[in-house]
């Protein structure tokens, strides 16, 4: 009983330190039950329920956070009262002035959380000092970043510009509007959900259906297993294994590896949003789907429509479409391309990156000169590029997020090229992409030039057959096929770009996290020491299967998923309850002894 | 959501019921199974404790040190007691070295030849296993050696650099097969004439090979550039004609167990071209400095220490003597605890380890030897409950051989240890191998120990 009363006290008390309330963890579920038993009581009044939920997101949010509470409080004030003056004021001079104030806000506290550290550095390593942060509001000695920082900065920047532009009303009560930015199932790691969609939902009255129940049920359970399972299970004896070590591991072990993280960092994400989503449902909210199948995608632009769908929207919204989007470029396309060129400079602190920056700039400009036509189409890849490098940058000032952001950029205005190019131009593009990838091999041997010349000649070989097929005029389509080809392409390119992903995680110096990518890439190419494929698959057979029918279960048709849900959701209660029962006990023998946060926690 | 629910709607009370129904289901479950789990063919079946159950993940810093401050509190006390008394460190500190005899001045030929290191380079040669790899450790041990002592180059180095290290990288025109004194052999050695790092490559044809720092961008140290090219083959190879940066070098043939092709650079440089022709066996390459002090990194994935005694004495003899190689040190453990569970297995292992010290203090009789015994470890998730009995072996052989031992299971923290270094990202997630960064704190801490003797050795001469 003594332990109990000892659990509940760490867990409740504002004395206590603050604790981590992850979903997979029991204390979460135990602090949840609890809110909902008051929040059951206050349900039948909005008003009440609506001031009651408020009060314990944000004991939530100090339970996790500790005093990185005063910043939340602070921005839902500051924006709270911005938008009720761009509501108020006539003139548009006065409603830019109040929307620059709440950028100015919010911008200058996510740069001062996330790139104060990286530029004190530079700065010091310039001036040739030790310069040290200020760790205010943190219990230790160095600048924590405050818990969900970005998705409440951004969530509160939707509001600001959707009320200037006049697409919502602003928020005349400030519980609502804090209740808006602070809802505890989404306010670590989104979704990052738009005022327009929530805030017409703190006016309805409490519903739940019978059928909404037990999709929630089934949406939480079905986080549980992604984030145990494929997530967890995966990275803990496998995954992180290898990217720590890229050379311990044979070829076969680091490419399984980064086509594993793939799955990894899905499943922890969508896994948290599936719980949040279930969550927020039990309590009467629906927030937007995050994720929507997204290694279905046949081209990388149509992954970033699957992808961290509300982020993804996010920077379309307020970046790219600002930008100028895939009508011209602004001021702002070369401002920010400029900044990022600095930003790669500094990064890279080398006269030869300057150079090449300057130089594919200046091969843009001379495209955009010489061939006005495509003026559309390279200020869309331009303004494309922009925004994927700021959202790679937004991850970290590290060089492995800028060259995802990159790659990301590139695949996405390579694909739109592509698809506009005649076929006869595509063939002859894969012959010398296939000529170059056999050249490279013979004279520049390296593990890197045997990767890409595997990747190159498939490439050109799919192409070639393509065009043939083409020329004959035959008229079926084979979508079937077309389609998986597409998928393994663009799974294989996202993955690439994963792995530069994963490696800067927690990479002491950019340079590190350079070296595992290097590292992986080096195994890949080069002996696969095939004699002892048999060895490693036996030692590590559960991995595999798991990754595998991970990818399988992904790439289900969407009607099967859906049918099955609706199946659970349908079940009597009690039968539900032995189900939900048996999916836990099952995720729990693949649960392992640390706790594993959920991956975007750090964003 | 919406879409397709039908709107019977439910009481919140019923969500209560049902998520109550849930954990109460579950903490009973708890209570009743069984603490050892269930067996269900290959898998155990489990559920958590009831502690696990009600352990909440709080921000408050624990009391027990993590270990980093461990490893700073150990450098602290360290220098304080260099400034007291070296013999209390030499009894009680965990990173203390262990001598034959309990002689703490079993390494002043060593440091008499660091001491003339200026005028007669010296070499240090360090074998391990994968925990080597990439040149750690000795990235750490060179860069303070050479700072004090002068010297510069990353020293020996494969023929066939199949991994790039954190220091080199190779470029090479084709992949000349390798044989391994411990593994992959793709072509037959004759009288164990692997050469001194335990692998050769065997070239037929002409082949042209560059090495030059990994990084253009990582911070300058000595080992970044060399002054002296040194190619080491076989002495029955058809004549070779080897090329450095495109001019000629010429064979030391003054000795008969292996050939020295070394070539002088005009100035300092950080990469080099080495072109060969004819063919026969190639043993490495060395990039040193004229003067000063080489540490070598020798990895050698996959090995447990037990194969010196098939190297060829000759070679082995020819090459400690012209490198004036002074310590040897050698690090096993990581292929070794999960092999020697047993007593019988423990002693037997003893037993080899002690008969490769003494063949190697018989070919390199003017080099010390020390070994560094196994780490925690915990491969699977588990540690081998019986580790500190493999060390206590390794030890005792050891010194019964008369070679030094420094014990890392208690520089690390002994049994369980491991857990809180792959906490603080010193270990890897395989609970085995050292990041980068643990390995630059243990390299750093063996180091100073080792420099902490050679103050004691000044001390006492001066």
């Amino acid at each position: 009983m003594a332990q109990v009363l000892e659990f509940l006290r760490t867990l409740f008390s504002p004395l206590e330190p603050s604790v981590s309330l992850l979903f997979t963890q029991f204390g979460f579920w135990v602090f949840f039950l609890a809110a909902y038993i008051l929040f059951a009581l206050t349900a039948r009044r909005t008003r009440l329920r609506n001031v009651f939920l408020l009060l314990v997101s944000l004991y939530f949010y100090f339970r996790c956070g500790g005093l990185s509470i005063v910043i939340l409080a602070a921005v839902i004030f500051s924006d709270y009262l911005l938008g009720l003056c761009i509501g108020k004021a006539r003139r548009k001079g006065w409603k830019r002035f109040f929307v620059a104030v709440s950028l100015i806000i919010d911008l200058a506290l996510l740069c001062w959380f996330k790139y104060a550290g990286f530029l004190t550095g530079a700065i010091g390593s310039f001036l040739g000092k030790d310069l040290t942060m200020p760790a205010f509001l943190s219990s230790t000695d160095a600048l924590v970043m405050p818990l969900g920082i970005s998705f409440f900065l951004f969530r509160n920047i939707s509001y600001i510009i959707d009320v200037y532009r006049g697409d919502v009303q602003p928020v005349r009560n400030i519980l609502d509007f804090g209740l808006y930015v602070s809802f505890f199932p989404s306010i670590v790691s989104g979704p990052i959900t738009k005022a327009s969609e929530f805030i017409p939902q703190l006016h309805e009255p409490f519903s739940l259906s019978r059928e909404e129940f037990g999709l929630a049920v089934w949406a939480i359970l079905c986080g549980l297993t992604k984030k145990v399972i494929l997530g967890d299970y995966i990275a803990t004896n496998f995954i992180d294994r290898v990217f720590s070590n890229p050379l311990l591991y044979s070829g076969f072990e680091n490419l399984a590896a980064a086509a594993g993280y793939s799955l990894q960092l899905y499943a922890d994400f969508s896994g948290y949003t599936d719980i949040a989503i279930g969550l927020a449902a039990l309590m009467g909210f629906r927030l937007s789907p995050n994720f929507d199948a997204p290694y279905k995608a046949t081209d990388p632009q149509n992954f970033w429509k699957r992808w961290h769908i509300s982020l993804s929207s996010w920077l379309q919204r307020y970046l790219y479409i600002p930008l100028g989007g895939n009508r011209n470029v602004s001021f702002g396309t070369f401002f920010w391309l400029l900044l990022l060129a600095g930003a790669l400079v500094l990064l890279s602190e080398s006269a030869v990156v300057a150079a090449a920056a300057v130089a594919i700039l200046a091969i843009i400009g001379l495209e955009a000169l010489l061939f006005p036509k495509r003026g559309k189409a390279i200020a869309s890849n331009l303004n494309g590029m922009v925004t994927m490098l700021l959202g790679g940058l937004w991850h970290g000032a590290n060089w492995n997020f800028l060259i995802w952001g990159g790659l990301n950029g590139l695949g996405i205005a390579a694909f739109k090229d592509w698809k506009a190019m005649p076929w006869w131009l595509r063939f002859v593009l894969a012959l010398i992409l296939g000529g170059a990838a056999v050249a490279g091999r013979m004279y520049l041997p390296s593990p890197a030039m045997n990767v890409a010349s595997v990747v190159a000649l498939a490439f050109a070989a799919v192409t070639a057959i393509r065009f043939i097929y083409h020329l004959t005029g035959a008229k079926k389509e084979f979508a079937g096929l077309a389609r998986c080809w597409s998928v393994l392409q663009t799974f294989c390119f996202i993955t690439l770009a994963w792995m530069f992903f994963r490696a800067g995680i927690g990479a002491s110096e950019s340079t590190t996290g350079l070296d595992t990518v290097r590292n992986m890439i080096h195994q890949i190419g080069g002996d696969w020491n095939i004699g002892l494929l048999p060895q490693v698959l036996e030692s590590g057979w559960r991995v595999f299967a798991v990754i595998a029918a991970g990818l399988i279960l992904h790439w289900l048709p969407e009607k099967f998923k859906s049918g099955t849900a609706r199946c659970f959701a349908r079940m009597p209660l009690p039968l539900m309850l032995v189900v939900s029962l048996a999916v836990i006990f099952i995720v729990y023998q693949f649960m392992s002894s640390g706790v594993q946060p959920f991956i975007y926690l750090q964003f | 959501m919406r879409d397709y629910c039908n709107y019977r709607f439910l009481k919140a009370f019923k969500v209560i019921l049902f998520f109550i129904g849930a954990l109460a289901a579950l903490a009973a479950a708890c209570c009743f199974f069984p603490d050892e789990g269930l067996e269900a063919g290959p898998f155990t079946l489990r559920l958590p404790k009831k502690d696990d159950l009600l352990k909440v993940a709080t921000s408050a810093r624990s009391d027990e040190p993590s270990p980093e401050d461990l490893l700073r509190m150990q450098m602290e006390a360290l220098r304080a007691e260099q400034e007291k008394d070296f013999l209390d460190y030499f009894q009680n500190s965990p990173s203390r070295f262990y001598f034959p005899d309990d002689n703490p001045e079993y390494f002043d030929l060593l440091f008499e030849s660091l001491d003339s290191a200026s005028v007669h380079p010296m070499r240090i040669m360090y074998y391990g296993d994968s925990q080597l790899e990439e040149d750690r450790m000795t990235v750490t041990l060179r860069k303070m050696l050479q700072t004090r002592f002068g010297g510069l180059g990353v020293g020996y180095l494969p023929f066939n650099l199949l991994y790039p290290t954190m220091s080199t990288t190779q470029w090479r025109s084709y992949d000349p097969p390798r044989a391994l004194v411990h593994a992959t052999k793709e072509f037959r050695v004759a009288d164990g004439k692997f050469g001194p790092i335990g692998q050769a490559a065997r070239v037929s044809y002409p082949i042209t090979v560059k090495y030059a720092p990994f990084s253009s961008k990582a911070p300058f140290t000595p080992a970044r550039c060399f002054r002296k090219v040194t190619v080491i083959t076989d002495t029955t190879a058809v004549p070779m004609t080897v090329e450095v940066e495109g001019s000629e070098v010429l064979c030391d043939t003054t000795h008969n167990a292996l050939k020295f092709y070394t070539a002088e650079m005009p100035d300092s440089v950080m990469s080099a071209r080495i072109q060969v022709r004819g063919s026969g066996d190639i043993y490495g390459v060395m990039l040193d400095g004229d003067e000063g002090v080489s540490v070598d990194n020798i990895a050698l994935r996959s090995s447990n220490g037990l194969f010196f005694t098939k190297l060829n004495a000759g070679q082995l003899k020819d090459f400690y003597n012209r490198a004036n190689v002074r310590l040897l040190i050698l690090q096993y453990g990581t292929n070794v605890v999960g092999a020697v569970g047993s007593d019988a297995a423990r002693s037997n292992y003893g037993q080899r380890f002690r008969d490769q010290i003494l063949y190697l203090k018989e070919v390199a009789p003017d080099a010390r030897i020390l070994v560094i015994g196994p780490m925690d470890m915990a491969p699977g998730g588990k540690t081998y409950s019986y580790t500190s009995k493999v060390v206590d072996t390794v030890r005792t052989y050891t010194l019964e051989a008369g070679a030094a031992y420094w014990d890392l299971y208690q520089v690390m923290g002994g049994q369980n240890s491991i857990y809180q270094w792959v906490e603080s990202g010193l270990t890897g997630p395989d609970y085995v191998h050292y990041s980068r960064k643990g390995a630059d704190k243990v390299a750093e801490l063996l180091g100073n120990s080792l420099m902490f003797y050679y103050d004691y050795y000044k001390w006492r001469k001066y």
